[in-house]
């Protein structure tokens, strides 16, 4: 059956998207547009997914609790994780390589962790949106210890991707692709190429979808679904 | 010393009308959070990232003017967040090396 995915949405942990960016927010607006595979990518940080999977669940969408992590190079890559669980143990170990530059709410935005009734836990003092000190393989290699999927974001933006960065795709063990820019057409033929909406606001949740087709809705059957493509 | 100066002595073009501010120092790098860690205030950056990502760090740094090194073109959101950060914004067909060194010797870096 083909389920409708959106794999890149922030929320309000990240600093470029603003308090009305709950998992509340994220998750209705995402039912009401018929997603049932939806990802929750904050930058550098996972502290949102735990609230975020038990509402999606609530809702019937698979959730997929995930880390956009800016690499050294300043490259930007979504990895996804089975739960939260992982998703948390991944994204402490992504907290501790950025930079300790102090949050100015001013010039950088608010980050805030919220539970399932969108009440504010804490905020992240630090900013988040900067690179970490990992390179692309180290990112590769803990998102893959954790069991998770390795998917560099928008591989066809001229900012903070694999082509603007290195303008080559590095020998790694990628699990698909998200493009953003590109015709519905691209096909690698041995990657599988995903889309998400990058959504900073709730009205931008759903602007980029792609089918995915799985035999019932399931982490595993998605991981199955990536493992059936032959890799670069 | 004054970004006039600076435009004169390294032959710069001024992309929009900017204000003539002071400045004490220059750094160089194409990594933007590179820059948003390492860059000194008051300063010029050389870089070739002509896009307003740039510029929101430019504000963080407290950098007073950009350069775009090898005739890199600026984007024109970049330019519109420029003239609303009071960020010059210049250009030149010549590399980082080149902007660099001459900078340096108007510095007097040892």
């Amino acid at each position: 059956m083909n389920y409708k995915a959106d794999f890149h949405n922030h929320s309000c942990l990240s600093p470029c998207a603003g308090i009305e960016m709950g998992p509340i927010t994220l998750v209705n607006r995402a039912k009401s547009l018929g997603i049932k595979i939806l990802g929750l990518t904050d930058h550098n940080s996972a502290r949102n997914t735990p609230a975020f999977e038990y509402l999606a669940k609530e809702s019937g969408i698979l959730p997929l609790c995930g880390v956009e992590v800016t690499t050294s190079e300043e490259i930007h890559v979504l990895c996804f994780f089975p739960t939260s669980g992982e998703a948390l143990d991944f994204g402490n170990l992504i907290e501790k390589a950025l930079p300790r530059i102090p949050l100015n709410h001013e010039k950088m935005g608010e980050q805030w962790v919220v539970n399932k009734d969108e009440e504010i836990l804490e905020e992240v003092d630090f900013y988040l949106g900067t690179a970490t000190s990992y390179g692309i393989d180290q990112v590769e290699k803990l998102c893959h210890d954790l069991g998770g999927l390795f998917i560099p974001a928008h591989i066809d933006r001229p900012t903070s991707s694999l082509k603007s960065q290195l303008g080559y795709i590095p020998q790694l063990n990628y699990d698909g692709f998200e493009i953003q820019l590109s015709p519905e057409g691209l096909n690698t033929g041995i990657t599988p190429l995903v889309k998400g909406s990058d959504a900073h606001h709730p009205d931008m949740v759903g602007q980029r979808t792609c089918e995915i087709d799985l035999p019932q809705l399931s982490w595993e059957a998605l991981v199955a679904y990536f493992q059936s493509f032959s890799r670069v | 010393m004054k970004l006039s100066q600076l435009e004169k002595e390294l032959e710069l073009r001024p992309l929009q009308v900017y204000k003539d501010e002071e400045w004490e120092s220059a750094y160089t790098s194409d990594l933007l959070s590179d820059v948003m860690g390492n860059a000194p205030g008051d300063s010029v950056l050389v870089t070739i990232q002509g896009h307003k990502n740039t510029v929101a760090v430019a504000t963080l740094a407290g950098i007073k003017a950009i350069v775009l090194a090898n005739g890199a073109p600026a984007t024109a959101d970049m330019l519109q967040a420029a003239a609303l950060e009071n960020i010059a914004i210049f250009s030149s067909p010549k590399d980082q090396f080149h902007l660099s060194c001459k900078i340096g010797k108007i510095l007097n870096l040892p």
